[in-house]
């Protein structure tokens, strides 16, 4: 199969990385989306993810694609600290305090007080539960992902849900 | 089996998972971005780049691990002076006599007229009308001489002429076109027999008017039909390079050392692919700088997917055995050319130049200009690198930014020796900035003893760290762990080399020093055992102490304090929430805090103030609390939701203080502007709010003050507002 070979060899040509970008755009987009919690900043996040993995990919064999990817993703929402023009160019999109009408999804998923109290979590415990319960990762892949010790994947996903615990209250889920 | 909260994570992600749907857009982004990346790893590769106002240096990227710089070179040739100036007579002699007294040449562009214009430094142009067709114009490396192509007809044969730039004095150097001097000053150029089936050649002249030392073919096997252009020096002077072959395309080198010299075709990887145009860099040798029209995806003419690059050598290349067989080289991309805004014209000719020194400057509106009555040097700012067309000219400068030159050329040389001046500034270079000495300070560190039983006994080592941030210096040295040397003298710690980057921020506070650790802080093997805990803080504590603004201490994971002590089982400071705060605020603060947690409104509503001075998003409505329930579910994607918002600003961050005395969360909306944050009040700004903050902090700061929750109460106690907006407009 295409992408299995993809999987241990060299991005040799466009073709290649076109076709694996059309394998992981949509699941690393939807996991970087989970960790940040906005669309935008999501596709931005993952164009940029998918243009290192470009270079990655044409000058080593990712053995593991997927995974990779899965890494990449979460590697670039950690940085905290992106470059400034473009966060500034996004910013200069909306007006005042009224950033733009939103869709009725949008405003359904933004009643999700779930998905609130997730992003209230810290950076690692947020990352650890969204991979542990979206991407369903076991606790050692989660570690991997995340270059952590299974320990601390265990500890970060305990304080998380106890922090949204407190946060929603366990009545309401 | 999973719990009920597992389950009700589980479904909130996928569905809001399930609502992602990708933009068709993305890919393309992702092909610039790859192109952008490889001009990121300019930065990336922790090269500096460092521009003065006298030496324009720009780096690159490291290639095959060489560090590679474009750094032009500098001759100390005064600018020209009165009494230097030659005849100002209107013929090709004049060019740059004209500059005025405290004015000098700059660089000698060629238009798409066939004529040669001087502009002088201050953007002063002085065009040179003949009636022979002039263009390549090349510095010579002192700046002294200029050599340039001259055709009398547009099809005629080119011949080589040199210009003493001080006496105006010309010379005919002979049939050929495309002169380019070396680092040294020696001249190289191409020669051309049009029609008769001779191979064009690269004459070779270690002094312009000296005698020719070299001549051999550009081609190893010649083509029936062929073209050479665009002839440069590496910045050794040992080798050159040029495009040759069947309507230009391919990248050709020869050491001249080598037998012959014999001309090597280059087999460039790396992405290299077609027509290009090749500058030397000047610092490095077996490098070029290189325009390439590969891989050009065309929309009319206009090329979408041009780029400049550098192209190195390696290997037996770079000796130059002189085989004739082709020789790898690498090339990097340094920045795409897809985005220009007049894109080139592919249809007439290109021009590419070294302008290192080229003193360009921006407008206010980052906009590149001529120098003349521009407000702006910015230092940094100094290009390195001009392309262009007959219609729009471009330089990439220090940082890599694509930017337009309001002149139109169809061929640019820069004089090397000229050096950018700020405005004001007489044009001698100014003397070299001295380095400045980075500020250090001796602080102690302290490890534990070996061999004691009392688990808190420490010893202080000396370590040497950055001024003006000692504590944090000391704390970063002491994460670091005793020296070998130090522990075979008895120390013993928790820190170590993998404990070197586990500190996230300090920040000093009315006697408080508040501490984050990375959550792998509480991965400290032995560190929460009794004995352990205690000496784990105290080592932590005798350094941060050590300091005279520093009376307690507050650590935390990943900003969670509770986190922290709760691993090593110990009871937080209590004060951890906000020390210092009045007892009547304090006791606003904890039912605050606990009815934003458990989102009890009738709590709320229960402390809002009795003589009604409370402010809120209600847009005139009195019931302020219904304001904020329908609120809850009315977050965007900057700002979450008010409550939450409010549990965030009381429960984790430190109070500021309006002009009017109100304790205000957080403590960056006490300042009037964003300009004024810290960077500690900024960075608690984004880690506090998590996802949201870093959108709403760049907001902030486009908008000139801080647009996020902020939650006020009076020194008396009382609850003064909670509100998001514009805090001048009240919106």
């Amino acid at each position: 199969m295409r992408t299995e070979a993809l999987a241990l060899t060299r991005v040799a040509d466009s073709n290649d990385f076109a076709e694996l970008y059309a394998t992981h755009h949509a699941e690393a987009l939807k996991l970087a989306y989970l960790l940040c919690g906005d669309p935008h900043r999501a596709e931005d996040a993952v164009a940029e993810v998918f243009a290192k993995v470009y270079r990655r990919a044409r000058r080593h064999t990712v053995q593991q694609p997927r995974a990779y990817i899965r890494r990449a993703v979460v590697n670039e929402m950690n940085s905290r600290f992106r470059r400034l023009a473009l966060e500034r160019r996004e910013a200069g999109r909306r007006s005042g305090d009224d950033r733009g009408a939103r869709g009725v999804e949008e405003q359904h998923a933004d009643a999700d007080v779930v998905f609130t109290a997730l992003h209230l979590l810290p950076r690692r415990q947020r990352t650890a539960v969204v991979l542990r319960y979206y991407a369903d990762l076991s606790e050692a892949d989660t570690a991997a992902v995340m270059g952590v010790s299974v320990g601390t994947v265990k500890s970060s996903v305990f304080r998380g849900l106890e922090r949204m615990r407190a946060v929603l209250g366990q009545e309401e889920v | 089996m999973p719990t009920d909260m597992e389950e009700a994570v589980r479904r909130s992600l996928r569905l809001r998972a399930a609502g992602v749907t990708p933009d068709p857009g993305t890919w393309r982004r992702v092909q610039q971005r790859i192109r952008r990346r490889r001009a990121l790893g300019w930065a990336a590769g922790g090269v500096v780049v460092a521009t003065v106002a006298v030496i324009a240096t720009v780096a690159l990227p490291a290639l095959n691990g060489r560090q590679v710089r474009f750094v032009p070179p500098v001759v100390g040739r005064p600018a020209p002076t009165p009494s230097m100036a030659p005849d100002p007579t209107p013929a090709a002699g004049s060019l740059g006599g004209e500059c005025r007294p405290q004015d000098r040449l700059a660089l000698v562009a060629a238009t798409s007229d066939g004529d040669l214009v001087a502009t002088c430094a201050s953007g002063e142009e002085h065009p040179v009308v003949t009636d022979t067709l002039e263009s390549e114009p090349a510095f010579s490396p002192d700046g002294t001489l200029l050599a340039f192509t001259r055709r009398p007809a547009a099809d005629a044969p080119g011949r080589v002429v040199l210009l003493d730039l001080d006496s105006g004095e010309e010379t005919d150097l002979g049939a050929g076109y495309g002169p380019a001097f070396g680092p040294d000053g020696q001249l190289a150029w191409l020669v051309d027999q049009p029609g008769d089936g001779t191979q064009p050649s690269i004459v070779v002249r270690p002094e312009p008017l000296g005698e020719t030392l070299l001549q051999f073919p550009v081609f190893g096997d010649p083509a029936e039909e062929f073209t050479a252009r665009h002839l440069a020096w590496d910045a050794s002077g040992e080798r050159l390079w040029w495009e040759a072959g069947f309507e230009g395309a391919g990248l050709w080198t020869a050491h001249l050392e080598s037998e012959g010299p014999t001309p090597t075709r280059v087999e460039v990887s790396g992405g290299l692919q077609d027509s290009t145009y090749v500058t030397p860099s000047p610092s490095l040798a077996n490098q070029v700088m290189v325009l390439q029209l590969c891989c050009v995806v065309n929309d009319g003419d206009a090329p979408l997917d041009a780029e400049i690059g550098a192209m190195s050598l390696a290997g037996r290349a770079v000796r130059g055995s002189g085989s004739g067989e082709p020789v790898p080289g690498e090339y990097q991309a340094l920045q795409g050319l897809n985005e220009l805004p007049m894109p080139l014209d592919l249809s007439g000719p290109l021009y590419t130049a070294a302008a290192g020194a080229l003193d360009v400057r921006r407008d206010e509106e980052g906009r590149a200009a001529a120098a003349e009555g521009e407000p702006l040097w910015l230092p940094g700012d100094a290009p390195a690198w001009i392309v262009g067309d007959g219609n729009a000219t471009y330089l990439v400068d220090g940082y890599g930014d694509l930017v337009q030159l309001e002149v139109s050329w169809s061929g640019v040389a820069v004089d090397p020796t000229f050096a950018p001046r700020t405005v004001g500034e007489g044009a001698t270079p100014a003397p070299d900035p001295e380095p400045k000495e980075p500020t250090t300070a001796t602080v102690q560190v302290y490890f534990g003893e070996e061999g004691t039983f009392d688990c808190t006994v420490t010893r202080a080592y000396e370590r040497q760290v950055e001024a003006p941030a000692v504590a944090r210096g000391a704390l970063e040295a002491l994460l670091v762990g005793p020296t070998a040397q130090e522990r075979a003298q008895g120390a013993t710690s928790f820190f170590s080399a993998e404990t070197a980057d586990l500190l996230n921020s300090v920040t000093i506070t009315e006697g408080t020093a508040r501490v984050d650790f990375d959550d792998r802080f509480g991965d400290i093997n032995n560190a929460s055992t009794s004995c352990g805990s205690e000496g784990l803080l105290s080592e932590l504590d005798n350094t941060l102490k050590q300091f005279p603004t520093v009376d307690q201490t507050i650590y935390s994971l990943d900003g969670d304090v509770a986190a922290f002590y709760t691993w090593l089982q110990r009871v937080p400071p209590e004060t951890a929430g906000d020390p210092g705060l009045p007892g009547a605020v304090q006791a606003t603060v904890d039912p605050l805090l606990a009815a934003a947690v458990d989102r009890d409104y009738a709590a709320l509503r229960e402390l809002l103030p009795n003589d009604g001075e409370f402010t809120s998003n209600s847009g005139g409505r009195t019931d302020h609390i219904a304001v904020y329930r329908e609120g809850e579910h009315d977050t965007d994607h900057i700002h979450p939701g008010p409550l939450v918002a409010m549990a965030t600003l009381l429960g984790r961050l430190p109070p500021g203080r309006l002009d009017n005395g109100w304790f205000v969360w957080p403590r960056a909306a006490a300042r009037p502007t964003p300009a004024d944050w810290t960077a500690e009040e900024r960075a608690e700004l984004v880690d506090a709010f998590s996802a949201f903050g870093e959108q709403a902090v760049l907001d902030s700061e486009h908008f000139g003050a801080w647009l996020g929750w902020r939650v006020a109460i009076d020194p008396g106690g009382s609850w003064r507002l909670l509100v998001k907006g514009d805090p001048v407009r009240g919106t």
